[in-house]
């Protein structure tokens, strides 16, 4: 229920943010040679004449039967060219959070099991020089070095699923190691702070006094309930990689979802970013969603329903 | 027999003394207390005795169990002995289970630690263990979480957890402080009837010397890290001989208390624990002893034949408790 009150707020929220825009989206589209009157008649096809609200009704229940209407700008249904922009992005975040994650839980784990050696030291100042760097600078980094001087992937550019597997792949290795690492980094902070803060719980020391080594006790307890704070951040970090998404796309000119709304933010096809914002928040919300019943799962002092 | 034998055992962290010199026995199925106040070492007595001290304590010294000595063994080595040989009752039932983990569970691998047995004998054994800490329905019970029990429930399954390989010693670090003051008595009354039963020896950890005196029969009164005064319950609450021993019956509400309460005021021992490192040269209540003289310069040792006590001036064995010396100003 809350789910849908805020995916309603959402809506209402872009809609009117990009009607506040001022410049009528006929005229850009007819340029500054248009006469008055073919300026008004595109503005009546594109019912941009309606009264506000009746505009966001008609956006709404279409998006809600899944139509997403027709770009201003080509004419075309927007829906196929979101769908191959999702075909990139999605697996581009979806890798980036899977290599996020591949070095957050070790680095994060050791640099807690050897916080008080050297080395643990060493981890953490590692993962603070991540932060530190910014995704693009890494993005152009790697390109620098790993597809110039060694040409081992491509520099730019996107293979299409259907031309090749292996190449679309081979595309997005680049960008989701870059959009990944700053994402890990931050994400290895929390899990050292969740596992340390394990290591100091008094059920830590029970089960060692059952007999359990502390490194069998550790894993028996400790990662279950170093979980609960860690996933609290996943969900939030998405939208982090979400904006992250945008960027990169833009340094490995790939055409994913961030490259289609900067261009539609150019263009003023308004009507496609109000479809695109409309579509992230959707993710943002349901996976904050999904973990919150994740949440239920994992810890059982969140009653169901409660 | 004796089965645990402590000897000049010293814990220091960064280079402030926690324990100094500690010295006692503890024979096979004997109930010793060991009393004093927040901040004497006692709780990390105990778990240095587990080998589960704090990272960054040094320990020196001797503990000999069951002729084994165990300081100096590895995390792997000690923990063949923990659970097995030696448990620990926890003072805070409410973090001391884990709160994802059905408590059935958490027995269960308390018997599993040691016991190479199958799911089905081990769960056998846990249920067992229910209904002997008293859950009257242990099938039902077993599948709560820590967070659907009560205090005193969960500290029954902490004490279940403990008895899970019939140790022959427990270690009880303050186990009814954080409960209810009408579950204390029934939790103590279950372990002490549990160790009686198992044959299993008791290490009773407390402040309170009410709840020692009625389970121990022998008692060790700690302070500032040293213990000042050992011997059996009756002669340490009918004539103590350390000037804190004494002290420490007359703040005991029910021991020494009440004519002063009737009067209208609190006995209290005057100044306070010192912090770490702020203990005097010498006798460790040197400044807030009462029959302070030059000679309390020098360390005291732990001297005495059965009674045992660390003082150069004690009070004479069949003296009234000094009256009046301890009463806050």
């Amino acid at each position: 229920m809350a789910t849908v009150l805020t995916l309603f707020g959402a809506s209402v929220l872009v809609f009117a943010v990009l009607n506040i825009l001022p410049g009528s989206p006929a005229q850009v589209i007819l340029g500054t040679q248009a006469t008055p009157a073919s300026v008004r008649e595109l503005t009546i096809k594109l019912g941009l004449n309606q009264p506000l609200p009746l505009q966001y009704l008609h956006w709404i229940g279409g998006l809600l039967s899944l139509h997403l209407g027709n770009s201003y700008i080509s004419g075309q249904p927007i829906a196929p060219e979101l769908g191959a922009a999702l075909a990139v992005t999605g697996p581009l975040v979806a890798l980036g959070l899977l290599f996020g994650l591949a070095i957050a839980v070790p680095t994060g784990i050791l640099s807690a099991l050897r916080h008080r050696r050297a080395s643990g030291t060493w981890l953490a100042a590692a993962t603070q020089v991540g932060i530190a760097i910014p995704n693009f600078v890494l993005g152009i980094l790697l390109i620098i070095v790993v597809a110039v001087d060694w040409r081992l992937l491509p520099a730019s550019g996107f293979i299409p699923w259907s031309q090749s597997v292996g190449g679309a792949l081979r595309s997005l290795v680049l960008p989701a190691i870059s959009l990944g690492l700053v994402e890990g980094a931050i994400l290895s902070r929390y899990v050292r702070t969740a596992i340390l803060g394990v290591m100091q719980a008094d059920y830590l020391r029970t089960a060692r006094a059952k007999g359990l080594p502390a490194r069998r006790a550790l894993v028996r307890h400790g990662v279950r309930n170093a979980s609960v704070p860690v996933l609290t951040v996943l969900g939030l970090e998405l939208s982090g990689l979400i904006i992250g998404a945008v960027v990169i796309e833009a340094v490995f000119t790939l055409p994913g979802v961030g490259s289609l709304l900067l261009s539609s933010v150019a263009n003023r096809d308004l009507i496609t970013v109000q479809d695109i914002v409309m579509l992230v928040a959707t993710v943002v919300v349901v996976t904050n969603l999904l973990v919150d019943m994740l949440y239920r799962v994992v810890d059982p002092r969140l009653e169901v329903g409660g | 027999m004796t089965l645990l034998r402590v000897s000049g055992l010293s814990v220091d962290t960064e280079g402030l003394p926690v324990l100094r010199g500690v010295d006692f026995e503890v024979s096979a199925g004997e109930r010793v207390g060991l009393i004093g106040e927040s901040g004497s070492g006692k709780t990390v007595a105990a778990l240095t005795l587990m080998g589960l001290q704090p990272e960054g304590f040094a320990v020196q010294g001797s503990v000999e169990f069951e002729g084994r000595q165990l300081v100096g063994l590895s995390d792997r080595e000690f923990s063949a002995i923990r659970g097995a040989r030696m448990a620990m009752v926890f003072q805070e039932p409410m973090t001391a289970l884990d709160p994802l983990m059905r408590v059935g569970q958490q027995i269960i691998d308390a018997v599993r630690a040691h016991r190479r047995v199958s799911s089905s004998e081990s769960r056998r054994r846990m249920l067992e263990l229910m209904a002997r800490v008293g859950f009257p329905s242990p099938e039902e019970q077993s599948r709560r979480f820590p967070h659907q029990l009560s205090g005193g429930q969960r500290q029954r399954v902490v004490i279940a957890i403990a008895l899970a390989c019939d140790p022959a010693l427990i270690l009880a670090d303050e186990p009814t402080t954080a409960l209810d003051v009408t579950v204390q008595a029934q939790v103590l009354a279950l372990l002490q009837r549990l160790v009686a039963e198992e044959g299993s020896a008791l290490l009773l950890i407390s402040h309170d010397l009410a709840v020692v005196s009625s389970v121990c029969q022998r008692v060790l009164v700690m302070y500032g890290g040293t213990l000042v005064e050992a011997a059996t319950t009756d002669e340490i609450l009918k004539a103590p001989r350390h000037p804190y021993t004494a002290a420490l019956l007359q703040t005991s509400a029910g021991i020494g208390a009440r004519s002063r309460l009737a009067a209208g005021r609190l006995p209290t021992i005057p100044g306070s624990v010192p912090s770490l490192g702020g203990f005097p040269e010498g006798c460790v209540f040197r400044g807030r002893c009462p029959r302070e003289q030059a000679r309390c310069r020098e360390v005291p040792p732990l001297v005495g034949d059965g009674h045992r006590f660390a003082c150069w001036f004690p009070l004479e064995p069949g003296a009234a408790p000094i009256a009046g010396t301890f009463v806050g100003r």
